[in-house]
């Protein structure tokens, strides 16, 4: 498996959020919060189990474009949840909205 | 092939060839069959004339992958309709390798409280099986987990048992049919519906199958049957969701804990909201990284049952490293977890064992647990009370007695209104008002409230065999309708459902599994056939449940499911009526 890549993708431990985005607004356009899981959960270690991160990207960023700055796999990106609804790589984000990646699982 | 009839009034039995109106059937499409054909629908559940009738699927025993399902039928003592409840155990291998393809378990003895055990193995001069009846009552009374041993003890490691633990002795609506797994642990259910004390109103306490010099299945057609099980293994070995390592290799079916939770539709303290706080710590994800932490290894899943391939099933560690459980479903976590409020996968563990060790059925069990929990006898979140309530079960205490007789029942002695059942079943671990295709399987399967029955989760969440919106109620008759047919054939045949996460998405492993079947039985079924077969199947068992007095009323959703919108997506379940009554009416 791929270690992450370099991208602007940081840990948020709780309750540090509030400071931390007065200085990201600064810099970036928008920010999101992402949980990946099951075998994705490999390419944000720093999240840790159910762990949530914080991921900056430029306004009107797609899921899409989202899971490529991840450095995920396209094929291994089974489903993707937008604020508990999935949507389909080219649904537009917007600033703090949850996401939730899944590789292809199954289970009953 | 045989029919074995085992007529428990006065300990006899026999073996009658198959009649060809049944050659063709197997599994679910052989028990439902027997159950329609030979048992009057209004007759008490644990009276005489109830039968209950166990059957290997068609291809059961034989090399096909993943084929080693047991399908349990007969008068549920939870709905009062129809049931098939079907597992994965060597147990039917051994019944199909004796040719027999159902075992029908009839009458009644005149003893109350008295139990026999059936030792059933291959009489190699007579060539047919040997069927010997012995005392049981050393037997009853106890745990599971202490009295599988003493079994293997006296008939030997290599044989197979089916049995009923005291929740099956006390006549629960919630007991189970359990069988070996495969390190002969008493783990494998057939959970749903009370048939465990079918079994018990019957004085029969084990069925032991040893088929040592038995002659195996036929097979028809072999270079047949043999291409179509090289497609169905090339499906299940490709797939991302049924391959070794995969998602069900790795994290068992519980990894589907946070993609419900995602969803918004994990039933979570008594089905009142969809998210739980407390999801990531029960999920698959934190079974495999707390068994890593504890065994200090990555420790993949086991097969159930000898053949499978997918390889599904977990076990949970102690902190010191020993054994806790096996096998801790997404189910089972979801029940026994999220829906009782509870977090601790140690607290979860034990409930399962539990249920194991005493014959409960782990859903119904949560779902009563939860109703127990909005009655206020425990408070949510109290594992411990938890555990108490389900040793009250174990014991038969007269609270137990009330819990044990399932969720609709302790929901009307509390007076509790929100109350998740469907003919008396209580729902699995998708709430219908998020995921409103699975909310028309519960509402109309045969089965009462049954995911397996009509698994639209599939395309509603999962995105195998297409995408559909959960929260849309549009298309979702057809859905379903066509679902429950498909796997009325798939439990048919004897394959694990979960061959169905490969087969809809790899169109030759579908041909593999009508090919697989038609090179045993030397039938000529195309794939356009196979929801066809399943629908038959489907139409006896609803023709059971009118005779036993159900109609519309019976399809339906309880009442606070329609006026009581669930978070976060704040939807109640408004699939009209009509839509409802289409499913099996268009069938």
């Amino acid at each position: 498996m791929a270690p992450c890549p370099p991208c602007s993708v940081k840990p948020m431990p709780k309750g540090q959020w509030e400071r931390e985005s007065a200085v990201a607004f600064e810099e970036v356009t928008m920010r999101v919060w992402v949980r990946l899981y099951a075998t994705l959960r490999a390419y944000l270690p720093e999240a840790g189990s159910g762990g949530k991160t914080t991921v900056e990207l430029p306004e009107k960023a797609t899921v899409g474009d989202l899971v490529k700055q991840l450095g995920l796999p396209s094929d291994e990106v089974k489903v993707t949840f937008v604020n508990g609804r999935a949507r389909s790589p080219d649904w537009v984000l917007q600033p703090e909205d949850e996401v939730g990646v899944f590789p292809p699982i199954g289970g009953g | 092939m045989w029919i074995l009839r085992l007529n428990m009034a006065d300990r006899s039995y026999r073996l009658d060839e198959v009649p060809a109106a049944y050659r063709t059937l197997g599994g679910r499409g052989i028990t439902s069959a027997i159950v329609c054909d030979e048992v009057p629908a209004l007759c008490h559940p644990l009276g005489p004339h109830n039968k209950l009738v166990l059957a290997p699927g068609i291809l059961t025993g034989t090399m096909a992958p993943s084929t080693a399902r047991i399908s349990v039928g007969g008068k549920s003592p939870l709905t009062g309709g129809i049931k098939e409840s079907n597992a994965g155990s060597s147990w039917p291998q051994y019944l199909a390798s004796m040719r027999i393809k159902a075992l029908v378990v009839e009458g009644q003895p005149s003893e109350k409280g008295k139990y026999w055990l059936v030792r059933l193995s291959w009489d190699a001069t007579a060539k047919r099986p040997k069927v010997e009846f012995m005392p049981a009552d050393e037997y009853t009374k106890q745990n599971l987990y202490d009295v599988f041993p003493k079994l293997y003890k006296r008939f030997g490691s290599k044989v197979a048992i089916a049995g009923t633990g005291v929740a099956g002795e006390f006549g629960y609506g919630n007991a189970g049919i359990v069988f070996n797994d495969n390190a002969n642990r008493p783990s494998r259910y057939s959970g749903r519906g009370g048939l465990g004390s079918v079994m018990a109103s019957k004085g029969l306490k084990f069925i032991i199958a040893d088929q040592g010099g038995a002659p195996g299945v036929e097979v028809a057609d072999q270079a047949l049957f043999d291409q179509g099980r090289r497609k169905m293994v090339d499906a299940l070995r490709t797939h991302a969701i049924t391959k070794p390592q995969g998602g069900l290799n790795s994290y068992g079916t519980a990894v589907l804990i946070n993609i419900m939770n995602e969803a918004g539709g994990l039933p979570t303290r008594n089905f009142s909201t969809g998210r739980f706080e407390g999801a990531a710590k029960i999920a698959g994800e934190a079974i495999f990284a707390g068994n890593k932490a504890r065994l200090g290894k990555d420790l993949y899943n086991h097969a159930c049952s000898p053949g499978c391939i997918i390889q599904c099933s977990n076990t949970w560690h102690r902190p010191d490293g020993e054994e806790h459980t096996s096998c801790v479903e997404y189910e089972s976590d979801w029940a026994l977890g999220a829906n009782c409020g509870i977090d601790s996968l140690d607290d979860i563990a034990e409930l399962v064992q539990l249920c194991n060790a005493y014959g409960l059925d782990t859903i119904e069990t949560g779902t009563t647990l939860a109703v127990a929990m909005e009655a206020g006898v425990i408070p949510f979140g109290d594992g411990a009370g938890a555990i108490n309530l389900v040793h009250e079960m174990g014991r038969g205490t007269p609270l137990g007695r009330i819990l044990g007789a399932g969720t609709e029942t302790a929901g009307r002695v509390y007076g509790v209104t929100r109350v998740p059942t469907v003919k008396g079943q209580s729902m699995p671990a998708y709430d219908p008002r998020a995921v409103k295709g699975i909310g028309i399987t519960y509402a109309t399967s045969t089965m009462g409230a049954d995911h397996t029955a009509g698994y639209t989760i599939a395309p509603e969440i999962l995105s195998v065999g297409g995408k559909s919106d959960p929260l849309s109620p549009e298309g979702k008759a057809a859905l379903s309708r066509g679902f429950q047919a498909t796997t009325a054939f798939i439990d048919s045949t004897g394959h694990c459902l979960f061959i169905a996460f490969a087969i809809l998405d790899i169109a030759s492993g579908f041909e593999g599994m009508v090919e697989e079947c038609n090179g045993l039985l030397g039938t000529k079924w195309t794939t356009e056939d196979v929801a066809k077969l399943g629908g038959e199947v489907l139409k006896k068992e609803r023709a059971f449940n009118e005779a036993a007095g159900f109609g519309p009323a019976q399809d339906r959703m309880p009442e606070f499911m329609k006026y009581e919108p669930l978070p976060p997506h704040k939807q109640v379940f408004d699939v009209p009526d009509n839509v409802l009554d289409s499913v099996y009416g268009e069938l």
